[in-house]
């Protein structure tokens, strides 16, 4: 079996996933994230970011920090229908 | 990218669900010098943003059968646009949770089938067994719309804009529309970052923008922009097939293709350009959500977000042509717009073209407001806060 390389562990997507989708017009960090899944998981990003960074800097030829990154979205972590719903205290969510 | 010309027959100011299926349509009925800016990338404003929620079950003559229509359309587009939209047609249900809201739904039901919308009352039996995840008791029955769907949004965005690029359609997004000139009480061209560009047509596809376009041209449109927020939880097996609405929780829940819950509450904020996101809103939502399915308690949110959508006076879209300037077309007001936008882009291709509003899209032309022939103020989601009220007796 090919190795794969997995750059997104939530959503199971390799390296060839994500090149596949940047060579058919998603190249843009926000049209990547919806066009794959890719920082959409449980893990919202904080695992597979960076590696999409580095992945499109090396595909585009230039520096990781001028690749512009998706509108970051609340909640910080995973957070229960029933804590919200329940009116907890807001430092608790 | 095809490099862009100085001049274009038809210019599109928008790049969203409702401007790409314009252009397409256009293309598709032979007109193919047309041109989309869009100031983000293609879909970022409302389109994506939209519980990309279909149905035909509403409060007002016209607006259903515009909805009625767009299914009708939206049943074959993944075919029509070679592109998997993801369309499911799971249909949609109004929950009544009192006896004064099942009054209201038989009237409702009655005034669909008079209209031609196939909607069936459903007793809390039926309801239940349509959807067995439901707290029961605040369900008494409802309203059952079987033509209701939902299809993914980001798609249907990419299906009309890679379309539409075949057809020979320019698009250009992070390209925003500056100004527009007139000449004579013509549209003349519309300044981009790049230069000038002429046009015989100039469309106002700019959805919570829209507003702003029209001022460009010396119009103040009688819509308001208006934040709308949504969320989504982690993806789980198969547990909600329809669409839901409560109106008793001000709520709108479907579950993805993917597994997702995606849902919101109406917003009851006045005018806004904010982006940002609220923690009144998920507590909100969650609150609604526990109460009408006391299973989903357990589920994680994962994701909240916010976007634009503009509000006419009467709640409806405007379209078509604006006397004083010519050649300046309206494509506003929408916040059924993800919904009708295969019907609507077509009518208004129609309308572009032969200079003559199509029928079914005639009753949401702008002199209506001058001409004192809103569609009946109270149709739409009035009615839908008046379900909700109901709850009171």
């Amino acid at each position: 079996m090919k190795p794969k390389k997995v750059v997104c562990l939530c959503e199971d997507l390799t390296k060839e996933d994500l090149e596949d989708a940047v060579e058919n017009g998603f190249g843009d960090l926000e049209l990547l994230k919806r066009f794959t899944g890719v920082c959409t998981g449980p893990c919202q990003g904080k695992f597979c970011l960076t590696n999409v960074i580095q992945l499109l800097s090396e595909m585009k030829s230039t520096r990781p920090e001028l690749i512009s990154i998706p509108a970051l979205r609340p909640p910080f972590r995973p957070t229960r229908l029933a804590l919200l719903a329940g009116g907890a205290a807001e430092e608790q969510i | 990218m095809v490099p862009l010309k100085s001049k274009y027959r038809v210019a599109i100011i928008g790049g969203g669900v409702q401007g790409l299926s314009l252009a397409y349509n256009l293309a598709k009925l032979g007109e193919r010098d047309v041109v989309v800016f869009e100031k983000g990338y293609i879909g970022s404003g409302a389109s994506t943003r939209n519980g990309g929620l279909i149905r035909t079950a509403w409060f007002s003559q016209e607006v259903c059968t515009l909805m009625n229509e767009s299914v009708q359309v939206w049943e074959h587009l993944s075919e029509e646009l070679a592109f998997n939209v993801m369309y499911t047609q799971r249909g949609s249900f109004i929950v009544a949770g009192t006896e004064p809201q099942m009054e209201f739904c038989k009237e409702m039901v009655d005034l669909h089938t008079s209209w031609g919308i196939h909607t069936r009352l459903l007793d809390s039996g039926e309801a239940m067994k349509l959807i067995p995840c439901f707290n029961e008791r605040e369900v008494r029955g409802g309203i059952y719309d079987k033509k209701g769907g939902i299809a993914r949004h980001d798609a249907v965005v990419w299906a009309y804009a890679r379309a539409a690029s075949h057809l020979g359609v320019a698009i250009f997004p992070q390209t925003e529309v500056q100004a527009i000139h007139l000449e004579d009480g013509h549209v003349r061209s519309v300044k981009i970052p790049q230069g000038e560009v002429q046009a015989d047509t100039v469309v106002n596809a700019a959805g919570g923008h829209s507003k702003h376009v029209a001022q460009m041209v010396g119009v103040e449109l009688p819509t308001r922009p208006v934040r709308w927020e949504a969320m989504v939880t982690e993806p789980i097996k198969p547990y909600l097939n329809p669409y839901v609405r409560w109106p008793k929780g001000e709520l709108y829940v479907s579950q993805t293709s993917r597994g997702e819950i995606v849902a919101g509450v109406d917003s009851h904020e006045a005018s806004s350009m904010d982006l940002r996101c609220s923690l009144e809103f998920i507590k909100r939502v969650s609150a609604a959500l526990s109460s009408i399915f006391p299973s989903l308690g357990r589920l994680a949110l994962l994701r909240q977000w916010a976007g634009l959508i503009s509000i006419s006076d009467d709640g409806c879209p405007i379209l078509g042509s604006i006397p004083k300037v010519d050649g300046f077309i309206l494509d506003c007001g929408w916040y059924i717009g993800f919904a009708t936008a295969p019907i609507a882009g077509r009518m208004l291709a129609r309308n572009i073209l032969e200079s003559k509003m199509p029928k079914l899209i005639e009753p949401f032309r702008y002199s209506r407001f001058a001409e004192g022939r809103q569609i009946s103020e109270d149709s739409n989601s009035e009615k839908m806060t008046h379900l909700a009220r109901l709850d009171a007796h």
